[in-house]
């Protein structure tokens, strides 16, 4: 079965409500950055890399 | 070698991570690492040709989610144990003639969101005890790779440093009943110490700074970690920080050297022990003036005692005229 760490890229809009609501359970509404793009890849010798960008 | 040896006289550990004698050391312009790929240059980290903010795993990590078995036997005196942890590596633009004091506030707000996501990111490790982004700018601080770039170490536990402020923070509400930080933001607002005035965030030189132009960056609120932050608060750090960043360089008339780290309350812990925690970030120039710096000398290595040659008063009053009219881009 695949696992997120098989896909190699995803691209998702932060915040990761869930996420942060689950790893910050005392967090109050997570800040929103209109545009803000997350895209998580791997590189040639299996090293993480994420960018973070605006979409214009 | 990438293993934590345990010094039992100081209660503290120290990593030792000898594969980072062969980190890249200095490369020209032409042959940076953390510059995108160009169309028929060689690769770099970042296959990319453009990007904004990029963040990913250090090919020199001091601590890793696989380090090998120490190289030494331990003893009941003095544990030793595979370095375990994350280092990233957060490169802060395309373009490396940059600092982060000209790429603007639109980025700095960017790289605030960068943070916050990846301290998340890595505080949802159960192994990991403390997460500290951080940035070392300049030669002088002994910086080997000049484009605009910081760190972030996700270490198995709270680190000496932060490990002290938790006990004086449980010191002070045991005396109290408030937050240390909160006392100071309440004393420091207003006063002649303070460098930027923001209205989720208080840049202040504080009244114990161990650099001559020190200057603490205290959420107002009581908020522990960068992704308990709001919108409001985020769009503020950027503004106070870019502020702060161009106040430096005005100040000293060239592009400063500093070493900026950012202080959260510890992950995986009791909820009571990361409530003590309180979000705010530190800023040390070594500069104590033009061709001047402010060595760890005797005092400050064997005493861990810091002596400084500038009033915070002092420092404060020029640094917040510094700030005042200077141009910070958008």
């Amino acid at each position: 079965m695949a696992t997120p760490d098989d896909e190699p890229s995803r691209e998702r809009r932060f915040p990761d409500t869930e996420r942060l609501q689950r790893d910050f359970p005392d967090t109050g509404a997570p800040a929103t950055t209109p545009g803000l793009v997350v895209t998580e890849e791997r590189l040639a010798d299996g090293r993480h890399i994420t960018y973070f960008g605006i979409a214009r | 070698m990438s293993e934590r040896r345990y010094d039992p006289t100081h209660d503290e550990w120290v990593t030792f991570a000898t594969h980072r004698q062969d980190r890249t050391y200095k490369p020209p312009a032409d042959a940076c690492p953390l510059c995108p790929t160009r169309p028929g240059g060689p690769p770099t980290e970042i296959p990319r040709e453009h990007f904004e903010i990029t963040v990913f795993d250090n090919r020199f990590p001091s601590l890793s989610t696989t380090p090998p078995a120490p190289d030494v036997a331990g003893t009941d005196l003095v544990p030793v144990e595979p370095a375990y942890g994350h280092c990233e590596v957060v490169v802060f633009t395309d373009e490396h003639e940059a600092t982060l004091a000209s790429v603007g506030i639109q980025r700095i707000r960017l790289l605030v969101d960068a943070w916050a996501h990846r301290f998340a990111a890595l505080a949802a490790d159960p192994r990991v005890g403390y997460v500290l982004p951080f940035e070392n700018k300049g030669e002088a601080v002994g910086v080997t790779l000049h484009h605009p770039h910081g760190q972030i170490y996700a270490y198995p536990d709270v680190p000496p440093r932060p490990a002290r402020e938790q006990r004086a923070a449980s010191k002070h509400r045991a005396e109290t009943g408030r937050c240390v930080f909160c006392d100071v933001v309440a004393q420091e607002t207003g006063g002649p110490r303070v460098v930027v005035e923001g209205t989720h965030f208080l840049a202040a030189v504080p009244p114990w700074a161990r650099f001559p132009y020190e200057v603490d960056l205290w959420s107002r609120d009581h908020i522990g970690t960068l992704p308990e932050l709001g919108a409001a608060a985020r769009d503020d750090l950027a503004r106070v920080l870019a502020r702060v960043l161009a106040g430096y360089d005005s100040f000293f008339g060239f592009r400063t050297s500093y070493l900026l780290g950012i202080h959260s309350a510890p992950v995986n812990v009791a909820a009571d022990e990361r409530a003590l925690g309180h979000l705010h970030l530190e800023i040390c120039p070594p500069h104590r003036g033009e061709g001047k710096l402010k060595y760890l000398a005797g005092s400050e290595t064997f005493g861990g005692a810091f002596l400084t040659d500038v009033a915070p008063e002092v420092a404060g009053a020029r640094l917040r005229a510094a700030t005042t009219d200077v141009e910070v881009p958008a």
